[in-house]
C-alpha cells in the first residue's frame, strides 16, 4: 500500500515551470532517494507535498486523502512530516520543549485544563514528557534536555530536527538535505541515524540529498530530476550507470 | 511528578507552598501598612498603580513578548475596558451594595468587551508583520480614542466620565493582579503557551510540526486585549474620572517600554520593570523639567547594556533561590579549598 501518492503534480512560477508533471509514489517503511543538480527544484517539490505551496496541476494524495489546498499544519494531522535545508529549530527553547511542542496535536487538554492543572493536564504532560525523553533517548541527545536548542552543536541540532519531526507521529518522513554542511564523520553517523528510524518508527522516508555516497549508500530507490522533470528512476546501481543523469550532473 | 505530602517538612519544601506562601506575605506586609497609616494616600495611590501597570504590561507580554508581535495599540483595549466598567459600574451601583460583586460585574463585561475588540481587530491585522502590524495597532488605539471623544452620550466625550464609585482598594487590586499573573503564567506552561512560543522562534516550523498558527497568534492576541480590559477596569475604579487622553498613543507606548525594559517574554520581568518604571518618574519630580531627561536616559543605558531587558526571558522562582545560593556557596567554597590547596 502506498503511503504518498503523487500525479502530475506541476507549478508555475510566472513563465518558469518550476516542477513539471512530477509523479511518485512511495510505499509503506520505505526510503526514497530525491536527487538532482542545484535548482532543479527538489526543495519546490517538497514545498508542494508539505502545503506550502499550491500546485497549479496535478494531485497528492496521503494516506488516500487529497492534500490540495489543505494547510501546512493539517498536512502534518494527515501523517507526513518535514525538516529544513537550513536547520529550523525554536532557538530559545529547551531541547525538550523542541520535541513537546510536535507533540502538540497528540496532547489532549484544553485551556482551562491548564490554568486549574487539572489531574488531565498533569496526565497529559507527563506523558509527553516520557515519550519526549524516549525519543530523545534514541537520538543521544538526553543528556542536553534542558540545554537551548541554539547552543547544541550542528550536528546535533540537524539529530534534534529529525527528532522533533518523529514526535508528530508521522508515516512519512521528508528530510530536506540532512547531510548539508556536514563533515565525513557526522555524514557516516547520519547514515546510521536514518536506517534506524526507517526500522525503529517504521517510517516511509522521502530524502534530498547532495551527498552520493549517503544517496547510493541507504537509498533503495532513487529518483532524479533536471528543469523540474524526472529524467530517471531506479535503484542506486541503475542510477549511477544512467546517460542522463551524468549528462545532467557533469554537462556533454 | 511531585511527591505526596506526609509531614511539615515535606510542606516547607514544596514549592507551590512556599509560592503561595511569599504572596500571602507581601500582601500582608502591605495590607497592615496601609491598615496602621504608615503609607500615605499619595504612596497608596502609586501602589494601586502599580497593580494596574502590572496588569497591562503582563497582558502585552503575551502579544509582544510571548507571541513576539509589535502592538502599539495596547491603551486602545484599556480604555474600552475602562469605560465599559466604569459604565457599567455607575449602571449597577444603586442595585450592588458590595463593591467587590461590582467590581467583577463590570470587569468581566470589559474583559467580554476587551477580548471581542480584539478578535475584530486581530483577524485581519494578524495577517500583517512586525512595523506593518505595529502601525495597524497603533491606528487601532487612536480609532478608540476618537471614538470615546465623539460618542458624547455614552461617554460624555472630552469632558469626561465622573462619578465612577472609587471602588478599587488595595486588597482588591492585589488579588485581581495575583489571579490575573498566575493564569497568565499557567496559560504559558500549557501546550498551548509553548504553541505561541514556537511561533515566535520560528513560524514556518511551528507550522511544519502541526500547530495551527492563526488560530494561535488570535488566541494570544486576544487574551492580551482581555486581560487589558480588565487593567482598564481596574484604572475607571481607581481614579473615579475617565477623560479619553488617559488612553492615548502615549500610554501604549508607556506600557510597550515596561514590556522590553522587563525582558520581552518574562512575566517578572514585567512586574519589576512596572515597579520601577510608576515609581520613578515619581522620585524624579525633584529634578523637575529634567525627570523625563533622566527617565529617557535611564531607558538608553538599560538598552545598551541590558538590550533583553532587565529578565532577558528568564522568570525569577523563589523555590529556585535557595538551589541558587547553595550552589554559590559551595562554588565559593571550591574556589577557595582550591586556592588553600596550592
Amino acid at each position: 500500500m502506498s503511503i504518498l501518492e503523487v500525479k502530475d503534480l506541476s507549478i508555475q512560477f510566472g513563465g518558469l515551470k518550476a516542477v513539471d508533471h512530477f509523479n511518485l509514489s512511495v510505499d509503506h517503511n520505505e526510503l526514497v532517494g530525491l536527487i538532482g543538480p542545484n535548482g532543479a527544484g527538489k526543495t519546490t517539490i517538497f514545498n508542494l507535498l508539505t502545503g506550502v505551496y499550491t500546485p497549479t496541476e496535478g494531485s497528492i494524495y496521503l494516506n488516500d486523502v487529497s492534500t490540495i489546498g489543505k494547510r501546512p499544519s493539517d498536512i502534518v494531522l494527515l501523517g507526513s512530516s518535514r525538516t529544513f535545508q537550513n536547520i529550523r529549530l525554536f532557538k530559545n527553547m529547551t531541547v525538550l520543549d523542541n520535541i513537546k511542542v510536535a507533540y502538540h496535536n497528540r496532547m489532549d487538554y484544553n485551556f482551562v485544563s491548564s490554568i486549574f492543572k487539572t489531574k488531565k493536564y498533569k496526565i497529559e504532560e507527563a506523558r509527553a514528557n516520557e515519550i519526549a525523553k524516549e525519543l530523545l533517548e534514541v537520538f543521544d541527545l538526553l543528556e542536553f534536555k534542558d540545554h537551548l536548542a541554539k547552543n547544541l552543536p550542528y550536528g546535533k541540532q540537524r539529530k534534534l530536527e529529525i527528532a522533533r519531526a518523529l514526535a508528530t507521529n508521522p508515516q512519512i518522513l521528508l528530510l530536506d538535505e540532512p547531510a548539508a554542511g556536514m563533515n565525513p564523520q557526522e555524514t557516516e553517523e547520519l547514515m546510521a541515524t536514518i536506517k534506524l528510524i526507517k526500522n525503529q518508527f517504521n517510517v516511509s522516508i522521502l530524502l534530498i540529498e547532495h551527498d552520493m555516497k549517503l544517496v547510493m549508500g541507504i537509498c533503495e530507490r532513487i529518483v532524479v530530476i533536471d528543469y523540474g522533470k524526472i529524467i530517471a528512476k531506479g535503484n542506486p546501481k541503475e542510477i549511477r550507470t544512467n546517460k542522463d543523469v551524468i549528462k545532467a550532473y557533469l554537462g556533454e | 511528578m511531585r511527591a505526596k505530602i506526609k509531614n511539615i517538612k515535606d510542606l516547607l519544601i514544596d514549592p507551590r507552598f512556599i509560592n503561595y506562601t511569599i504572596i500571602v506575605t507581601i500582601f500582608l506586609v502591605m495590607f497592615s501598612l496601609i491598615q496602621f497609616e504608615l503609607v500615605n494616600r499619595y504612596i497608596y495611590n502609586l501602589l494601586v498603580m502599580v497593580l494596574i501597570m502590572i496588569v497591562m504590561s503582563t497582558s502585552l507580554n503575551i502579544a509582544t513578548g510571548f507571541l513576539g508581535e509589535l502592538v502599539l495599540g495596547h491603551a486602545g483595549f484599556m480604555g474600552i475596558g475602562a469605560y465599559t466598567a466604569a459604565i457599567i459600574g455607575i449602571a449597577l451601583r444603586p442595585y450592588i451594595e458590595v463593591d467587590l460583586l461590582l467590581f467583577v460585574v463590570s470587569a468581566i463585561a470589559a474583559m467580554i468587551l476587551a477580548g471581542t475588540a480584539g478578535l475584530l481587530v486581530g483577524t485581519p491585522a494578524l495577517r500583517l508583520r512586525g512595523d506593518y502590524l505595529g502601525i495597524m495597532t497603533l491606528g487601532f488605539g487612536e480609532i478608540v480614542r476618537n471614538l470615546i471623544t465623539n460618542l458624547d452620550t455614552v461617554t460624555n466625550g472630552a469632558q469626561g466620565l465622573a462619578g465612577i464609585p472609587r471602588i478599587m482598594t488595595f486588597p482588591i487590586a492585589f488579588w485581581t493582579t495575583v489571579l490575573i499573573v498566575t493564569t497568565i503564567f499557567l496559560f504559558m506552561n500549557s501546550r498551548h503557551g509553548r504553541a505561541i512560543l514556537s511561533i515566535r522562534e520560528d513560524e514556518i516550523a511551528s507550522e511544519s510540526v502541526g500547530i495551527n498558527i492563526t488560530r494561535y497568534k488570535l488566541l494570544a492576541f486576544v487574551l492580551a486585549s482581555m486581560f487589558a480590559g480588565v487593567g482598564g477596569a481596574m484604572f475607571a475604579f481607581k481614579e473615579g474620572f475617565l477623560a479619553p487622553v488617559s488612553f492615548n498613543f502615549l500610554k501604549s507606548v508607556e506600557i510597550f517600554v515596561i514590556v522590553v525594559l522587563g525582558g520581552m517574554g518574562s512575566l517578572s520581568g514585567s512586574i519589576v520593570s512596572s515597579i520601577v518604571l510608576v515609581f520613578l518618574p515619581e522620585y524624579l519630580r525633584d529634578f523637575k523639567e529634567y525627570r523625563y531627561l533622566l527617565y529617557s536616559a535611564i531607558l538608553v543605558i538599560t538598552m545598551l547594556y541590558r538590550p533583553k531587558g532587565l529578565m532577558g526571558t528568564k522568570e525569577f522562582d523563589f523555590t529556585q533561590l535557595k538551589n541558587k545560593i547553595t550552589t554559590f556557596t559551595k562554588r565559593l567554597k571550591a574556589r577557595f579549598s582550591k586556592g588553600s590547596d596550592r
